[in-house]
Formats: structure tokens, sequence, C-alpha cells
């Protein structure tokens, strides 16, 4: 539980090898809750995930500003181990004998204070013998339930009906609920779940910061020089992935807005797209999109991947989806400007605007209970906020920011730096409070 | 020195036109040392008959220019740098390039290449430094007039295209605006960028008026997405069914696609309605520069329906025979008409109406509206921008 001065805090995740990790939301906040804990260097987290996905999840926390085996540790269960477990148990062939695998791994082999289970709908954190913290990120198919396959998640047993029944039980189970805003917190947790509020911890994130990532890049600010080096990861990029289109782009020279996001229901990222494509095609504008969405060709949830196949948009518009830490810090910087046009995020404000505004690059965003959130502390920003249903609205700010971008990343600045006074440091000290009790109690 | 121009594949009238004008501009131009340039026009090769009438078309009485047969030819990227050992280029993942054979020295015989831009084309290998001359980057704009969809293997082709681009001595075009097309659409450096005198055809014959009936409306357009050929046609029917009686003819080397009997494959995506709009337009294929100089003579009024051209070949021709312009308003075409002169009817999207709109107000002032034509002068301007950037002092 403790080594040195050190606390070990679990992890709990049961995302299965093949799926996505690196740039995923709950990822990237497990990265920044790293980091946090080794600037303090109060804790090493211990990642437990399931057999075959330990060395994707390393790949991608090597290349944070944390040390392996110091700050964060990844743990799979063992080849022997599971053996053993398939002796006693029998075969490991569904989720929930992985779960439970994975969990007799955990109470025998991983000595920790406490557990973070990253996600509601990850059971097996029910069967942990310590004290767990569990994240309810949000309910998005509650707010947004058109537009996922009606049977499969909407019929009488439907995955979303299921799981809001799973995650009230696992939530419930946790001696502690973390959520990243009020307003989650409230409609998600107490309304819709019908938790106790008192079990209910709101930590909002801190505000990352890619900085570090580019360390070229001082005071926040861009320089010909930030740009150059900036590009000159994009282009190493696009040759090692044989990006033929992007080899030796000169992507400083470029007017480009980013999007960085998933592509969701909530996610809108078909309404910025088709800003740039009125730019370009209708306007005739030197514009581009670059964003790290993947198009889902085919898929009728979303405007997007229907807008650049039937417009033939993508050498104009670019999706870059999986990219490594630097190359998307890189393109934050190398970007006029980012669009945020989400209806909808868990969190306060949205990460887009921390990233971009930490690297220099101004951010727009669609106004939803997010960002309202952000405004209660931060109404300055309002004039770089849009309706995201309103493409001319949306078209008419985007033209107004690049006119002069350094002045809207000044007016955003301030409202950074003063919700970065509270870092990750502290936010993973909250985590690790929930999650071991030190606060609560039995500590008292 | 001896500067190669290469045409495209398929070069259209439009190309060879300028060829033969680039050529009298970079022998007019000279090299950085005093030398003349001497130049080599590579002219795709086709039926003997059908090649020597071009050649002819592209020539003058200045011995410093020479028409070569050209042929391009595509060889994996390790074989072209098998045979060229000297090449020198990024080629990586690139499935093959394109070479211009003459059925001689293959052009190495010459100083630079002054590739005409044909993105379809791929990459072209740079044996000899290498300057493209752009016209346009219309795909950004009617990607449907050059790919069926995101698979299409234009998309591939262009991608390859660029990469040689970006490692050119320069590439350049007569618009700024086609430049930053250039930049952030191609990729290219803005340092490798040159922006160069505008060619114009040579008045000529186009100023002698022909014998024949008067033409109200010159529509020059080709049958094909990048002339919006269905929404132009529905223009003319609108003009029609509003009482406008005007003589229109459409002219182009493939106009044919516009006549009801030949047409028909063309006709067939434009609507119904629109389609008999086609009854009552002639129609001019035209082959060469003399025969459209001859429809030219003719016409009180030029309207190109063209969608992204770059060097708007409308304006260029309105001003030419010294007539109004109607067309759709981009940034190339506007600049065109301020640079040239022209007294120009804009649209502001290629929508029937609006184009009806256009033709009407312009049928109504053609008389009203005179407009300057093509200063011979005004294609002599210098080249030394772009020539610079190709010659190699002797030795180097």
């Amino acid at each position: 539980m403790r080594d040195g001065n050190r606390t070990s805090i679990g992890v709990w995740s049961e995302l299965p090898p093949g799926a996505r990790w690196a740039n995923e939301g709950i990822s990237r906040i497990v990265g920044f809750l790293i980091e946090g804990g080794a600037e303090t260097g109060d804790y090493t987290f211990r990642v437990l995930v399931p057999r075959g996905m330990a060395e994707t999840v390393r790949d991608d926390l090597r290349t944070l500003i944390a040390k392996e085996n110091v700050d964060w540790i990844v743990d799979e269960p063992t080849a022997a181990f599971e053996a053993d477990w398939v002796k006693q148990n029998g075969p490991i062939s569904g989720k929930s004998a992985v779960a439970a695998s994975m969990a007799a791994y955990a109470n025998t082999q991983i000595d920790v204070a406490g557990w973070i289970n990253t996600f509601p709908h990850f059971t097996g954190s029910r069967l942990l013998n310590g004290r767990k913290a569990v994240l309810l990120p949000d309910a998005i198919p509650y707010d947004f339930p058109i537009g996922w396959d009606y049977n499969h998640y909407w019929g009488p047993q439907g995955e979303w009906v299921q799981w809001k029944q799973i995650a009230r039980e696992t939530l419930s189970d946790g001696q502690a609920v973390i959520a990243h805003s009020k307003h989650v917190a409230r409609r998600h947790g107490v309304k819709l779940l019908g938790l106790d509020e008192s079990l209910i911890r709101v930590v909002p994130h801190a505000p990352p910061d890619l900085a570090p990532i580019l360390p070229f890049i001082k005071d926040r600010k861009k320089t010909p020089e930030t740009l150059r080096l900036a590009a000159n990861i994009l282009r190493d990029y696009a040759a090692t992935k044989g990006l033929d289109y992007l080899r030796a782009f000169p992507f400083e020279e470029t007017p480009f807005v980013m999007v960085a996001t998933q592509d969701r229901v909530t996610k809108n990222v078909g309404r910025a797209a088709e800003v740039v494509r009125r730019l370009v095609r209708d306007e005739r504008r030197n514009l581009k999109l670059f964003t790290t969405a993947p198009l889902h060709h085919g898929a009728n949830w979303t405007l997007f991947p229907g807008l650049v196949a039937d417009h033939q948009m993508q050498h104009d518009i670019v999706s870059m989806p999986d990219v490594p830490r630097d190359v998307h810090a890189a393109l934050f910087h190398c970007a006029s400007l980012t669009i945020h046009p989400t209806f909808y995020e868990g969190i306060v404000g949205t990460l887009t605007f921390y990233e971009a505004v930490s690297v220099g690059t101004p951010c727009i965003m669609g106004v939803g209970p997010h960002v309202r959130e952000l405004m209660e502390t931060a109404p300055e920003l309002e004039p770089l906020t849009f309706d995201p249903y309103d493409i001319s609205a949306m078209r008419k700010l985007v033209l107004e920011v690049l006119k002069d971008p350094e002045a809207a990343v000044n007016l955003q600045r301030p409202a950074y730096e003063r919700r970065r006074k509270r870092g990750w440091a502290a936010v993973a000290q909250a985590y690790a409070d929930a999650a071991a009790g030190f606060d609560g109690p039995a500590a008292a | 020195m001896k500067i190669a121009i290469l045409l495209p594949e398929r070069p259209d009238l439009g190309w060879r036109w300028r060829a033969k004008e680039l050529a009298r501009s970079l022998r007019q131009t000279g090299a950085p040392d005093g030398d003349e340039i001497t130049v080599a026009i590579g002219l795709p090769r086709e039926p003997e008959a059908d090649w020597r009438r071009k050649e002819a078309e592209m020539l003058s009485d200045d011995d410093g220019v020479v028409v070569r047969h050209l042929g391009w030819e595509r060889v994996e990227p390790a074989m072209a740098e098998r045979m060229f050992p000297d090449l020198k280029a990024s080629l990586d993942d690139i499935p093959d390039v394109a070479l211009p054979r003459d059925w001689g020295w293959n052009f190495v015989d010459c100083d630079a290449w002054i590739v005409c831009a044909d993105a379809a084309q791929g990459a072209v290998a740079p044996l000899k430094p290498v300057a493209y001359y752009v016209r346009d980057l219309a795909q950004r704009y009617v990607p449907s007039a050059f790919a069926s969809g995101l698979d299409h293997i234009f998309w591939r082709r262009q991608d390859h295209a660029f990469r040689l681009w970006r490692q050119a001595e320069c590439v350049f075009s007569t618009q700024a605006a086609t430049n930053d097309d250039i930049s952030g659409y191609a990729g290219v450096r803005r340092d490798r960028i040159v922006l160069s005198p505008q060619l114009t055809p040579a008045s000529g014959d186009a100023t002698k008026r022909s014998a024949g009936s008067s033409i109200d409306l010159l529509w020059l357009a080709e049958p094909y997405a990048g002339h919006d050929p269905a929404v132009a046609l529905e223009a003319v029917r609108i003009l029609r069914s509003e009482g406008e009686d005007a003589r229109i003819t459409v002219c182009g080397e493939q106009a044919y696609g516009f006549d009801p009997e030949d047409g028909q494959l063309t006709l067939l995506a434009a609507p119904a309605r629109a389609r008999r709009a086609a009854e009552s337009i002639a129609c001019e294929t035209v082959a060469d520069e003399r025969e459209l100089a001859r429809v030219l003579s003719r016409t009180k009024l030029v309207w190109s329906s063209a969608l992204a051209d770059g060097e708007a070949e409308g304006v260029l021709r309105a001003a030419q025979v010294g007539v109004p312009y109607v067309g759709l308003r981009y940034p190339q075409a506007e600049r065109l008409v301020q640079e040239l002169g022209v007294t120009a009817f804009f649209y502001d999207r290629s929508e029937a109406g609006l184009i009806a709109d256009a033709l009407k107000q312009a049928l109504s002032n053609t008389a009203s509206a005179p407009t300057s034509g093509l200063s011979p002068k005004d294609d002599t301007r210098d080249w030394s921008s772009v020539v610079e950037r190709l010659w190699r002092r002797p030795g180097a």
C-alpha cells in the first residue's frame, strides 16, 4: 500500500485488448492524474487492465512526464495466474469472467490504498476487496437517446437500459462517486441514477497543459521558430505513417482550424466541418480543418463522414485519429484556431479549450451545460462562444477570430491561468482521497 | 539555356496556346547570364496528321522554338533511378513516376523543364530542374469534375503529384488566389511559389470579323462538371421562358456534347426541361485556335460557366475580342477582369436563376458596354522570376 513515502492507488479498467486507449477521454484523464501524482511524488498509480492490454497502455503512459515503475505501473493478470484461476473457476469466456479473474488478481497481487474505477459499467470493481471510488463521467445516452441502434440499446434489455441499472449498482457499491462537474452530479448522478448526493464528490479537471510536451514553446506564445518545430513533428509523423498528402506539408504556413475530439452523437463535428466547407467551397477561402475525429463511413448518427464523402472534402477536412501526444500538441500549436462544437461535455468547460490556450491557440466553443458552468467563473469567455446549431454564427466567429487570433487567445489566457492554479497534483490528491478515504470519517 | 515546356497527357486548347505564348515570353526574357533561351515544347503524340496540325499551330517564325513528340511513360521509381542515376528526389511509397519520352534525348538535353501541371498525371520524375505551371487547382472546388468519390485513383495520383511539386525549384501561377491554393491545398512552401506574368492569347485572327451571322451570346463550355452544364442549361431555359430570343452559341472542344443529337450522354445528366433548352442554342465544336478565333470574332458577349478556372479563359477571350463577359464571381476571375479592364457581369453562385439574371442584364447592356481589347504588349512581361529559379551556372 505504501512504498516509501508513496501511496499506491489502483486504477481499474476493463477495456479489452484492441480497444482504443491513446487520447481517449478517460484514458487521458488517467494520464493527467499520473502526471499530477508525479509532481508531488505522493502516489504510485497502479493501472490494472485485462491480460493483453498492458503493453498498449504502457506505450501511451510512457509518453507522460512521469516515471514507469515509480509514478505508474501497469499490471495485467499473468498467464500463470489466469491458468490457476481457470482451474478453480472455469474458462474465461466472457466479460464478467475476465473481470472476475482481474479482481482476484487485484485482491491477491496488488496492494493499494484504494481503487479508482474508471467507468461505472466496469462491474468487476464490485469484486474488489478494498475501498473504491467510481467515476461517473456522464450519462450521455440519456441526454441524447436518438442515434443509437434502437433495438440494441433501447429494447427492454437494451444496452443503455442495462447500463443505467449496472451503473447505479456499481456507483452505489463504491465508497465515493467522482463527477467532473456539478451538472453531471445533479442531473445524472442524483436525478437520473438516484444516487445519494453526499456520496458524490465534484472534482473538476485541472486544465491540461500541452506546453511541456513541446518544450520549445515559451510563455505559451507562437513564434515562427516554434511553429516550424511543431510543423516538423507533424511532417515526421506524416512521413512515418505514410500519409502521402501530408508529407513535407507546410503546416506552419497553412491557415487551419482544428477540432480535437472523437466523433460521438454529442460532438457535432459535422457542423464545424460544414463551416469549413462553406468557407472553402462557397467563399473560396484558403483554409483547412484538421481533426482527430475518425471518419465513421456510413454512420448515420453523425453528419461528419457524409459531408466529407459527399463533397470529397478529404484534402481540406483532414481526419488524423489516434495521433501520439506530441503530434496532438503540435496540431494544437500550428492551428490558427480550435473549434469545440460539442453540444455537451461531462466536465467544466472543454479539454480542447485548455489544451489550445496552453500552446497559444484560441478556442471557440459551442454553448452547453459544460460551457455555462465554466462561464460561471469566467464570464469573459462569452464572446468566443456560439450556438452549436447555428452554422452561420460559427462561421462568423471563425472569421472574426482568424482576423486576430492573438487577441482572442489573450482574452482567454487569464481564465486558463486562473483555473490552472488548481493543478493536476491537487486533482490527483482529490481522487486518491476519494479512493482511499483519507479525508473521510475513518481517516479522521 | 534550353528549356522544355512539357504539356500534360491531354492538353486542351488552353494549354496549347499558353505553351506557345510562354515559349515566346521565355525567348524575350533570356537567361540570367545574358544567353538566349531556346525552347522545346513537348506535345503529346497522337495520329500524325493531328499532331502536325497542332505543331503548326504552336510554331511561329522563330527558329528558337521547336515542338517535339512527347509520350509520358510510367515506370517504378526504383527503375527510374536505375535508368537515370542522377535522379534525386524523395519518392518513398510512390508506385510509379512519369518520364517524358521524345524518341530522342527525352528532354534531358534541356537545361530545365517547365511542366504544365496536371495533378491527374501523378509524380513526374525530376530529371532536370523543374518548375510547375499551375493554371488552377479546380479539384479543390469542383472535385466531382475529377473524381467520382473518395477512393478514386485521381486523389492518389494528385497526392503523388503534390509531393513532387513540393520538391520542385518553383511552382508558379498567374494569380495570387491560385498561389494560395498551391500553398494551402498542394502544400508547396511559399518560398517556392512564384507569381508569374499573365499570359494572354494572341489577338490575331479573333479581331478580324469573320463571315457568318453574329452571335449575341457565346457560351464557352465543355460538357463536364467543371462547367456546371445542367445548371447552365437550366439558366438558358429560364431565359427562353422569359422571352429572350438572343442567338446563343455554345463553343468548346467538346461542344458537340451539348448538341441534342450528338450529346445525349451529357444532356441526360440535365433535367428534362433544361435539356430541351439545348434545342434553342447552336453548337460550335472547335479544334484549334483559328477555329475558335472565327467564332469569337462574331460574338457580342462571352459567357463562361466554368466554376473554378484559375485563369478564367472566358475573361481572356472576352478581352481578346473586346466584348463584355458573364461568369461566376470568384477571386481569380474578378482579378483578371480588373487587370484586363473587361466589362463583367458576375453572378455570385452558380444557380440557374442568378445566371439567367446576369445574362439578361448583360444582353441588354452589350451595346453600351465598351471594353478594351488585349494590348499586344500585355504578354511580353518579364519571366526572369521563373527563369532564375531554373537557371544553373555552367559547370555548377
